[in-house]
């Protein structure tokens, strides 16, 4: 996992929620950010597509349950 | 390590007499499961559902379910809006009650529905209770219904009133207990709402979800015939007119008297029974001859209970009190009871139509003074009010 | 039979005691031989056969989609597993409402002579497709042995009214062997309890008032429906999580943990939260399975994109209860609260917190209210038997109610009712608040046994036990 991809997300998960001061880990859920509820899932998505210019299958946007998945999925994509 | 377990034991014992006491006391306070109204006399069991199974007699339902409303009776709650009602209680003996026909079956709900067709907005209640008379009809009217002030009462009288010179077992039962002397073991027996309750609980388990039936039917073809002479009846009569007829009179008035202080317009009903004249109409056994009790024949109780008949109907003609001559009208068919006096379910339809008929012919002549706005096609809309009747 | 039957009281016992006496390695057996058994006593012979239909069906698919590797082929038999699914509890829920219309729309009688049961079936498709869909996600492995996998669906706790168990959830404590635990088992019975006394102590007896307004809608106005829809909002509630205590507690003593099917839901301080509270292993199903596909589907039609997801996801909650226009004008409802709050919440937020009252507990309270207001509102076509119905209580909600209706109303079981209700409710929460379940242990053995013999004897002669009354959301 590289870092530059690390920190763009961290970035995009500050702008979608509004808090500079976000963390984010690989471990990180949807329990543990704030404001990270099925509403604004949805725009961390659209952003991420955009940033990144991939796009997501909807099997493997319903397998993600954390941050960490969400860095492969981006990764394996980017790769591609 | 033993006295440990032991001591737990004796725990737990404890534990379940503090609760039995305290239990006890709670249920003496309310008991929902014999929840009594006890205003002044008259205690009636509230909200309570009896379901039967009934193996013996062929002429009514298999599963009879009975229940009684928070008022004690059978029927619909009181409405929200009681003054737009026609509101009538039904007033009499196990023939009224209907206990072994199920609660869409008995000829009071028939009633009501017969005047549905007819009335906007109908509210009928059954307060038969088995086996009562006037007796204890006077104390119900007291405690009980005067506070309701239905706009109609109607009184079903006749075979519970033969012979009676006071409250007997059924009007006791339903009647506030008295301090009697009595050893304390039988007492706790009485008394104890818990043991009431395991009673009943077992005796529910034991039969499955059925209580057995109180009534036997009736095998017209098993009975056996005599033949009374006139004069054995006359005499008998003689004693009836002695004895029982000028309390009974007394009683009438005293209901007349009450129904009127309260604004209920009161209405008597005579009692039909199968035994009298003639052939019965199904298994052509002699109705006349029969012998249902020791001592008398069906001609001759026919003839008493007439008189106690034609007492009510004097006295209806004395007071100005609508009269449904029910007992002259019923036809004598065993077809329609399933013992000398009980209707089963083809009779009670029966009986309906008929009071429901002669019932709506009373309303419609007593029309310009009654109060609420149920009934139909006043024109202009309005609604009268008579001075005399309290509005709900 | 229900959990409130006293034949339930004379199984659950036997079954415990078959379980607990059996080897290890037949006690499967015995929870499933009980649990068609149990299912079998609902006295509807084509019930078993439909959750064996089930069983069988989606085991199959199970293993193929594993086993296939290319995508579509994985895709195929999925949706074939999944609709047929649908298939049967369409036809079992809904063929009576739509031949009923049919036969109506072409003025015939209706064909069918008797009413079709269809108790369960919701819970156990819809457990089933899960099961499918985890698997083609490749969160789960699919279950080999058949006779564990068919107890992953019929587990008879868990039959009749949920909780709906994911995979994930349910098959690994099937898998565990049982080991007797007598904190648990007293664990079990404590929650068991806990739910029989909110059934029959609370939920019917707030039956009445309710049944008392909706059955007769012409009669009241104003205050006195609100009273009978507040009414209803609670019995619903204590009724439905009475009957997940004692599903939970009876699966507790099995050795099983059932999922938590409520979290206090009328504490929400809006209708998301609502539903992360109120029957959570349903809701969870239809956000996981309905709502993120067809979210993440319309990704990028922005904010109209979710509302719509939201009002179809909601629509299909509406339809599953029923096939009446109430449980769809519920679900609508519900919809487009959620919908409307994806719009206007970013501006509430920034509202509450220009004004500072973010974190106000007054706020709270009103949110509360709001929202217990908003999901009563909804209850009234959920009740309401007839559309007619809704819309006359509707419309009379905005006139006054006279006093003597409402005293009526509230003394329509006596006083004495009245305050066995409120006595038992405070009881409740007593004991929930207080943390009464956990903290029992420590208690001498005297006041235990009173707190025990206190509960039984309570339920026993105060309980509404033997009227045999259903519970609420068997219906659905």
């Amino acid at each position: 996992m590289s870092m530059a991809t690390m920190n763009t997300l961290t970035q995009i998960f500050r702008l979608v929620f509004d808090d500079d001061s976000l963390q984010i880990t690989p471990d990180t859920t949807a329990n543990d950010v704030d404001g990270w509820d099925s509403l604004s899932h949805v725009n961390l998505i659209t952003t991420v597509e955009a940033k990144f210019t991939i796009r997501f299958t909807q099997k493997e946007l319903l397998r993600q349950r954390n941050v960490g998945d969400l860095i492969a999925d981006i990764e394996r994509k980017i790769s591609a | 390590m033993i006295a440990r377990r032991v001591i737990s034991v004796l725990w737990f014992l404890l534990a379940a007499v503090t609760c039995i006491v305290l239990f006890e006391g709670l249920l003496h306070l309310y008991n929902p499961n014999r929840s009594r109204l006890r205003n002044g006399k008259i205690l009636l069991p509230a909200n309570q559902t009896y379901v039967f199974t009934n193996t013996d007699i062929p002429k009514i339902e298999k599963r009879i379910v009975h229940s009684k409303n928070s008022l004690g009776f059978r029927g619909p709650e009181i409405p929200a809006r009681f003054g737009e009602y026609l509101s009538i209680i039904v007033a009499g003996g196990s023939t009224t009650e209907c206990f072994y026909l199920s609660d869409d079956k008995t000829w009071p709900y028939l009633v009501g529905e017969r005047l549905k067709g007819a009335y906007d907005k109908v509210w009928v209640n059954n307060a038969g209770l088995d086996g009562f008379s006037t007796f204890g009809i006077i104390p119900l009217l007291h405690d009980h219904i005067t506070r309701i002030r239905p706009a109609y009462t109607l009184f079903l009288l006749g075979a519970n009133e033969i012979g009676r010179k006071g409250d007997n077992a059924a009007d006791k039962d339903k009647m506030a207990p008295s301090s009697e002397s009595v050893s304390i073991l039988k007492k706790v027996k009485n008394e104890s709402e818990l043991f009431e309750f395991a009673r009943i609980t077992w005796n529910n388990l034991a039969k499955r979800g059925g209580r057995k039936i109180g009534h036997h039917p009736l095998d017209l073809q098993a009975l056996s015939h005599v033949n009374i002479d006139q004069r054995a009846i006359d005499a008998q009569l003689d004693v009836h007119r002695k004895a029982y007829i000028p309390g009974y009179r007394q009683r009438l008035m005293s209901i007349i008297r009450m129904c009127r202080e309260n604004g209920i317009r009161p209405v008597f009903i005579t009692q039909p029974t199968l035994a009298g004249k003639g052939v019965d109409a199904s298994t052509g056994v002699n109705l006349e001859t029969m012998v249902l009790e020791d001592g008398s024949s069906g001609l001759m109780e026919w003839k008493v209970l007439e008189l106690y008949n034609d007492t009510l109907r004097e006295i209806s003609r004395e007071n100005a009190v609508p009269l449904i001559d029910l007992a002259a009208a019923f036809p004598r068919d065993s077809r329609y009871y399933y013992d000398k006096l009980h209707f089963d379910i083809e009779g009670s339809r029966v009986a309906a139509a008929m009071i429901g008929d002669r019932l709506k012919e009373i309303i419609a002549g007593d029309d310009g003074r009654l109060p609420g706005e149920f009934r139909r096609g006043d024109g202009d809309g309005n609604v009268r009010h008579a001075g005399s009747f309290p509005a709900q | 039979m229900t959990f409130n039957s006293v034949s339930y009281f004379l199984f659950l016992p036997a079954v415990y005691l078959v379980h607990l006496l059996v080897p290890d390695r037949w006690r499967w057996l015995v929870l499933l031989l009980a649990s068609y058994g149990f299912y079998a006593s609902l006295k509807a012979p084509y019930l078993p056969a439909v959750l064996l239909a089930v069983t069988a069906l989606s085991y199959a698919c199970g293993l193929r989609i594993a086993s296939q590797t290319d995508e579509a082929d994985r895709r195929r038999w999925f949706w074939s597993g999944t609709i047929a699914c649908v298939a049967i509890l369409a036809l079992l829920k809904y063929l009576p409402f739509l031949e009923a219309q049919a036969t109506g729309f072409l003025g015939l009688g209706s064909a069918l002579s008797f009413t079709i049961v269809s108790v369960g079936v919701s819970y156990f498709t819809f457990q089933a497709i899960s099961y499918l869909a985890d698997i083609y996600l490749e969160i789960e492995e699919p279950e080999r042995h058949f006779g564990r996998f068919a107890l992953y669906l019929a587990f008879f706790p868990k039959l009749l009214q949920g909780p709906i168990e994911r995979a994930g959830d349910l098959l690994p404590q099937l898998r565990e062997p049982f080991r007797f635990d007598s904190a648990a088992m007293r664990a079990g019975l404590l929650l068991f309890a806990r739910g029989l006394f909110k059934k029959v102590m609370v939920a019917d007896r707030l039956a009445p008032y309710a049944d008392q307004v909706y059955n007769n809608a012409h009669d009241y106005t104003g205050l006195a429906v609100m009273i009978g829809t507040y009414a209803y909002a609670l019995q619903i509630y204590f009724d439905f999580s009475g009957y997940t205590d004692m599903a939970r507690g009876t699966g507790r003593l099995f050795g099983i943990n059932l999922t938590e099917n409520f979290n206090r839901p009328y504490g929400a301080t809006s209708i998301a939260d609502f539903w992360r509270r109120w029957h959570i292993s349903f809701s969870r199903w239809i956000l996981d399975y309905i709502f993120k596909p067809l979210q993440m589907a319309w990704r990028n039609r922005g904010q109209a994109g979710t509302a719509a997801a939201l009002v179809v996801t909601f629509l299909v909650s509406g339809i599953w209860h029923g096939a009446t226009w109430g449980f769809v004008i519920w679900g609508l409802l519900h919809g487009i609260y959620l919908a409307a709050s994806t719009y206007y919440r970013p501006y509430q937020k920034k509202a509450h917190k220009w004004l500072g009252i973010e974190k106000s507990r007054l706020l709270r309270w009103w949110q509360v209210f709001v929202t217990f207001n908003l999901v009563s509102f909804a209850w009234v076509f959920f009740r309401a038997k007839s559309l007619d119905t809704a819309c006359t209580l509707v419309a009379h909600l905005v006139r006054g109610s006279s006093a003597d209706t409402l005293r009526r109303l509230l003394l329509l079981s006596g006083r004495d009712e009245l305050v066995v209700l409120l006595l038992s409710a405070g009881v409740l929460t007593l004991y929930e608040r207080g943390g009464l379940g956990e903290r029992l242990p420590a208690y001498p053995a005297y006041a235990r046994y009173v707190f025990y013999w206190f509960i039984v004897l309570g339920i026993l002669l105060y309980g509404k036990l033997f009227s045999n009354s259903l519970f609420l959301y068997q219906a659905f």
